[in-house]
């Protein structure tokens, strides 16, 4: 019941949003000026034939434009609600507490940057679909393994690193819950997934082309370097970063593509009260499921573990995709790991609130106002989360109304592009139902602004 | 004291799950308003759009809030007297949007009211391009003559300047 106005509200919100003039149009005449083909050619930069396959499915059988255009939300704001839905299913909760757990963790999940910068409609978004499959390929790893699950976790991972090679974090995700014992991980399912991963990435590097070294700008301390600005910079400490970077975003929620910018605000100035939420309420949570994963792991039976599994999963996952964006961050990237953060966050707040339960009176009053601040906190997150979502449909909206006059006169001469950016006008230029105001300066003040 | 210790022990799990979920039902709330009401959730009802407030809009730079007020019926031909004597030279001119739009240099307004508007190529939209030209803001400038080829760019003696027309903004 808690769940629903969420995904209520996510739901109307995304199908408001338009898809953006900026990108969105590219990939579409894409779609209709290449063949098919082209998108498995692995010397390419990025390599995503499953995700234009379906873009293609989808276009050709919707049968118009417009028809392809609403089939491509429905199906991300599915894919969307279906992260949170599985998520939860997921985390099998049978008593009051479980379920109080779980709403925290939830709130964990949605306010997370992962998540939040994962709601844009590309059209689709490869991640979100990488984090849906993320919770399919662990519910049959921890599931006693059944004559198709084995098969169904290698043909999930292969599907995940077509939509995107973040998906490759899955591959490493298979290989550490079999070492920790996961009943669905066999020896064999895991010695097929590493064997194809690593024959996809040899022959990925085998046919590398020339790529740029720095594929786009780099969040740098307190300001972004431009990729020519970014050679300048040692390159493998530059590269460093950026996977620290990524991983810090997922524990700390700072840094944000790589620039400390709550830092900045503390240090210089102008810090919000949402700054210093995100930055504590993350490091908070991080801090329990720390907590959580010592004492595990000091146990003598913790790798039989299914709750000790979940760190390590949460462990593998993030230092994956950490590594995976090396050339630049984006709070993207932790997507998947954000996931694993929630699922270790729901074990390591049912933990501690155990713990409260049996101990003295001032510890249980002292874990139950810890427990308190912590939810009062990520709730708010969770709020902010669908103040940037709305925020987001205004931005591409005005996005559409300025750039469009010059768009047309840029374009002029690929009909298939003004064709299709004629026929999402309507409903990309239509006000918002929420209108269009500024938002109130305390707003922004408590959820942030995009 | 033992009686009410042992009942407050007995209250624990509802008290910690009271605790944890409390915000989540507060979180939940607001979101359902928000989604309910289908509008900004801190504000439920909005003023009626008034001739005043398209101009409103673009002095404070809100090109979304313009374009709504469009959409929803509100032309653009919106005219404001503007009157400054050792500016004008004794003469009454009016602001319309356009012209506040390309005084202030906001292209982004300027190119949404372009395209959306429906401003006649008078001389009040030969003074936006004049106004444009002279803040050293060619792109917008040439934009407005695109829209309106033939007007005339010339500036009159007269032409109001930025900061006044700031002022003039309701």
């Amino acid at each position: 019941v808690l769940l629903l106005p969420l995904l209520v509200a996510l739901s109307l919100t995304l199908w408001h949003t338009s898809l953006a003039i900026s990108e969105s149009i590219a990939i579409l005449e894409d779609l209709q000026l290449k063949p098919l083909l082209d998108y498995f050619n692995p010397s390419r930069e990025y390599v995503r034939p499953f995700f234009y396959m379906t873009l293609a499915g989808i276009w050709r059988g919707a049968g118009s434009i417009a028809g392809a255009l609403a089939v491509y939300k429905v199906v991300h704001i599915a894919t969307v609600l279906l992260v949170i839905v599985l998520f939860v299913w997921q985390l099998r909760a049978r008593t009051a507490l479980d379920a109080a757990a779980a709403t925290l963790a939830v709130a964990v999940l949605v306010g997370a940057p992962g998540f939040r910068d994962n709601l844009e409609n590309l059209p689709l978004n490869q991640t979100m679909i990488i984090m849906l499959i993320s919770l399919l390929v662990w519910a049959l790893l921890e599931h006693e393994p059944r004559a198709w699950s084995g098969q169904a976790i290698v043909v999930l991972t292969v599907v995940a690193v077509g939509f995107k090679e973040q998906g490759l974090v899955l591959a490493m995700l298979v290989v550490s819950a079999w070492w920790a014992g996961a009943p669905g991980a066999t020896r064999r399912v895991a010695a097929t997934v590493a064997a194809l991963v690593l024959v996809y990435v040899a022959v990925r590097l085998a046919l590398m082309g020339s790529w740029p070294l720095f594929a786009q700008a780099v969040g740098y301390g307190f300001t972004t370097l431009s990729t020519d600005e970014a050679t300048e910079y040692p390159r493998y400490g530059l590269y460093a970063y950026n996977v620290a970077s990524t991983a810090a975003n997922v524990l700390f929620s700072e840094p944000t593509a790589g620039v400390f910018r709550i830092v900045q605000r503390i240090t210089q100035g102008g810090v919000a009260s949402w700054h210093l939420n995100e930055l504590l309420s993350s490091a908070a949570m991080t801090g329990l499921i720390l907590h959580r994963a010592i004492v595990l792991w000091r146990r003598r039976d913790a790798q039989a573990s299914g709750t000790f599994r979940v760190f390590v999963a949460f462990a593998v996952v993030l230092a994956a995709s950490a590594a995976l964006g090396f050339n630049y961050t984006r709070d993207r990237f932790g997507g998947v790991a954000v996931v694993f953060f929630a699922l270790a966050a729901f074990h390591a707040i049912r933990a501690a609130a155990a713990a409260a339960l049996r101990g003295s009176g001032l510890r249980f009053a002292t874990v139950g106002i810890i427990l308190l601040a912590l939810a009062t906190a990520w709730q708010i997150r969770v709020i902010g989360t669908f103040q940037y979502a709305r925020e987001s449909a205004s931005k591409i909206r005005t996005e559409w109304l300025v750039d469009l006059p010059e768009r047309r006169t840029n374009f002029a001469q690929r009909s298939v592009y003004l064709q299709i950016m004629d026929t999402l006008v309507p409903q990309s230029a239509a006000p918002l139902p929420w209108g269009s105001g500024p938002n109130p300066r305390w707003i922004a003040h408590v959820l942030g602004q995009r | 004291v033992r009686r009410t210790r042992t009942i407050f022990r007995g209250h624990r799990v509802p008290a910690l799950v009271l605790l944890i979920t409390i915000p989540a039902l507060l979180s939940a709330l607001v979101l359902a308003r928000a989604t309910r009401h289908h509008v900004a959730w801190w504000a439920p009802a909005r003023p009626a759009p008034t001739a005043a407030s398209l101009l409103e809009a673009v002095a404070s730079r809100e090109v979304a809030v313009a374009h709504a007020l469009i959409w929803e019926g509100q032309s653009t031909d919106v005219r404001l007297p503007f009157e400054h004597r050792s500016l004008t030279g004794g003469r009454r001119v009016t602001v319309t949007p356009l012209l506040l739009a390309a005084a202030l240099g906001d292209e982004n307004m300027v190119l949404m009211l372009l395209t959306y508007g429906d401003q006649p190529a008078d001389r009040l939209t030969s003074l936006a391009a004049c106004v444009a030209y002279e803040n050293g803001r060619e792109s917008i400038g040439r934009a407005i003559e695109e829209r309106y080829p033939g007007i005339d760019r010339s500036c009159p003696a007269w032409r109001p300047q930025v900061p006044l027309l700031q002022q003039v903004a309701p």
